[in-house]
């Protein structure tokens, strides 16, 4: 079976069978053997090559969080629909020019106003978690088309806070 | 003996209280706000009463709504941990007025030394050396100009008003002056509405040592020894140590009796930290009086085996000190890293969400401090500590790498923290060596990046789960007495 997975920003095609514990896993054409000692719903235990590993997992939606040899990933499942679950990233991306929280926080500060003019590197609003303010700048130059927060929400990470819009004919520029 | 003690904070310092409390057979009721109502402060404790929204100043910071909280329920008296009311004298006096016992110094030491500049100018009245420059608070060009000359060069200009960084200038030479004058007060006007600036000696290198005391109220002093807290991040120390690796003996009795007279000058009470600035020559200056428990309290506690919560408390209840200078000993090295919600791939910016699993390192010689569990949702409204992981070791070396074992087994899932940061700070050759300073970070660690070794391992991890997932769902579909939910157990959306 084949799954896809993003990694630090890289996608990964993962290639996996299983023969009783023994699983052959081919990454980017570089084959495992993984033999399960141990597995449940936190740890697993396995060896490659003789070598043994710990490592501890948990998923929430479709993020693999993991834990081995004392480091951490975040692995992303980028396989596609599965069991009616929506594949969605929650990763925040400036997809567009949508500028978006970077972290769950309040919206303390809105500096920019609809159908504003906004150069690139402005502030437009700050967002703050834990104590600390967090300033968002626009990502581009162009104008505001909509704010979708106002002061004091709760937003979650990856919010579209503020729609800018580019200027017509900005891109052929 | 108090009957019952109500702590007026949360996470891990709430439970630390907690402990001790009922080590000495005190019962606790634990406040918290909406977010927190299964917090392991309110799990711990023997009561918990809700007191409001999640903001601060609703739940936390609301001293009439604390107070009536400690009345209904027949408190003897207060622990306000730190940050949050610990160094509020309103709360002090709302505490006196009920009748219920503040734990920490009086109300007049505490108002005093909460004022800086005041505190400064007195501790330096009375011979304490304090950083030259730092209380003179120049309003013209010209006295700034004769302040700096006065003071010799480099110098530094701040903001009256500042923090953050605002409003900051180094001037190494007299010509800069007048420039960079103009600067400080342009962007002290524009942060803080306030253009008063001030300046003071410019050090290239300082460490930042502080001296934990207790004092009774019967006119008992004792010093437990410095940390060494230079490790620190925009300000915030992540690394704490004692004993100093800086401090020879004779150092360390001239700072301890300066630390001590600090306190009797100010008539403090309870435990206390003094906190001093030592530059590259060793000269140490008084910085201010940390008027409550300190974050990093355990690393005193680990080297002298003092639990100061418990004296915190016996001091509040009028009793006297037991513990005589003399028998006070530091033994081996402790170190302390503070666990944060913070990405430290992302510039630090606070990580949130849910708790999905948590395992501490346990093992000879490892505290953990936690103010989290497995399943927690972690919310946005305060502080992003987490936790904190302290060892001992007979030595600083064996101390640093049972410091960066423990880190490497510390396991915390759901959430991103600064884990790795701190492993690769205890494991780096100049903190090995304790070529320490509180620039440390930003000359080290400016471009640190998390080291990824094991991707494929990772992918590997998430494709083997991925599949028992599957037949899980499979073996499911084919067990009508099992639910999806029962089968699948760690599906989570």
């Amino acid at each position: 079976m084949v799954r896809k997975f993003k990694v630090m920003d890289n996608d990964y095609t993962v290639d996996i069978q299983k023969r009783d514990t023994v699983y052959s896993i081919t990454i980017k054409e570089k084959k495992y053997n993984i033999k399960i000692i141990y597995h449940d719903q936190i740890l697993i235990l396995f060896k490659i090559n003789g070598k043994k590993y710990k490592s501890y997992c948990a998923k929430n939606a479709h993020v693999w969080y993991v834990h081995v040899d004392g480091q951490f990933y975040l692995v992303h499942n980028i396989s596609g629909k599965r069991f009616g679950i929506e594949q969605q990233s929650n990763i925040p991306a400036n997809v567009g020019l949508d500028v978006r929280a970077p972290m769950p926080g309040k919206v303390l500060k809105i500096y920019v106003q609809k159908g504003d003019n906004v150069k690139i590197g402005q502030d437009l609003c700050v967002i703050e978690a834990m104590k600390m303010e967090h300033v968002i700048k626009a990502p581009n130059d162009g104008f505001v088309e909509s704010i979708n927060c106002s002061l004091t929400d709760i937003v979650d990470a990856g919010h579209i806070l503020i729609d800018i819009k580019e200027h017509p004919g900005d891109e052929t520029t | 003996m108090f009957n019952k003690i109500l702590i007026a904070n949360r996470g891990e310092i709430a439970v630390r209280i907690i402990k001790t409390c009922q080590e000495m057979d005190i019962s606790t009721v634990a406040v918290y706000s909406d977010v927190d109502s299964t917090a392991p402060h309110v799990l711990f404790a023997d009561e918990a009463i809700s007191i409001g929204a999640p903001e601060p100043r609703e739940s936390y910071l609301n001293i009439e709504k604390i107070i009536e909280v400690a009345l209904e329920n027949d408190v003897d008296a207060v622990h306000p941990g730190y940050g949050f009311l610990s160094e509020n004298h309103q709360f002090a006096r709302a505490c006196e007025k009920a009748k219920i016992t503040f734990i920490g110094p009086s109300i007049a030491a505490m108002t005093m030394l909460g004022d800086k500049l005041r505190s400064r100018q007195i501790m330096q009245s009375v011979g304490i050396p304090v950083i030259p420059g730092m209380i003179i608070k120049a309003n013209s060009e010209n006295e700034i100009i004769t302040a700096a000359e006065k003071i010799g060069y480099p110098v530094l200009l701040k903001a009256s008003a500042g923090g953050g960084g605002k409003g900051m200038r180094i001037v190494e030479k007299p010509d800069q002056l007048k420039p960079a004058l103009d600067a400080c007060q342009r962007e002290a006007l524009a942060a803080f509405g306030d253009d008063t600036v001030y300046v003071e000696k410019y050090f290239r290198q300082l460490r930042h040592i502080e001296f934990q005391i207790l004092a009774d109220h019967h006119g008992n002093y004792v010093h437990l020894f410095e940390r060494e807290c230079s490790i620190q991040r925009r300000h915030q120390k992540i690394i704490e140590e004692s004993p100093s690796p800086l401090l020879t003996d004779d150092l360390r009795k001239r700072m301890a009796e300066a630390a001590i007279n600090v306190v009797k000058t100010a008539g403090y009470t309870n435990a206390g930290t003094v906190e001093f600035l030592v530059d590259q020559d060793t000269n140490f200056y008084f910085l201010e009086v940390n008027a409550r428990l300190q974050v990093e309290h355990p690393v005193t506690e680990f080297i002298t085996g003092i639990d100061l919560v418990r004296q915190q408390i016996l001091i509040a209840n009028n009793e006297r000190l037991q513990i005589k200078q003399a028998d006070i000993y530091k033994r081996g090295h402790a170190i302390e890293a503070r666990i944060y919600a913070e990405d430290p791939e992302n510039n630090f910016l606070p990580s949130s969400g849910k708790i999905l699993f948590v395992e501490a390192p346990t093992g000879p010689w490892i505290r953990n401090d936690s103010g989290i569990r497995s399943g927690l949702e972690l919310p946005i409204y305060y502080d992003p500590i987490l936790a904190k992981l302290i060892v001992w070791g007979e030595t600083r070396e064996i101390a640093c790498k049972r410091m960066e074992t423990a880190l490497k087994q510390y396991v915390i899932l759901g959430i991103k923290t600064q884990i790795p940061f701190l492993r690769d700070i205890v494991s780096h050759a100049e903190f090995k060596k304790t070529a320490i300073d509180t620039h440390f970070i930003e000359n080290h660690f400016a471009e640190w990046k998390p080291g990824y070794d094991h991707v494929d391992l990772s992918l590997m991890i998430s494709a083997i789960e991925e599949d028992t997932q599957r037949k899980s769902f499979s073996n499911s579909a084919n067990n009508k007495r099992a639910t999806p939910w029962i089968q699948v157990g760690r599906w989570q959306i």
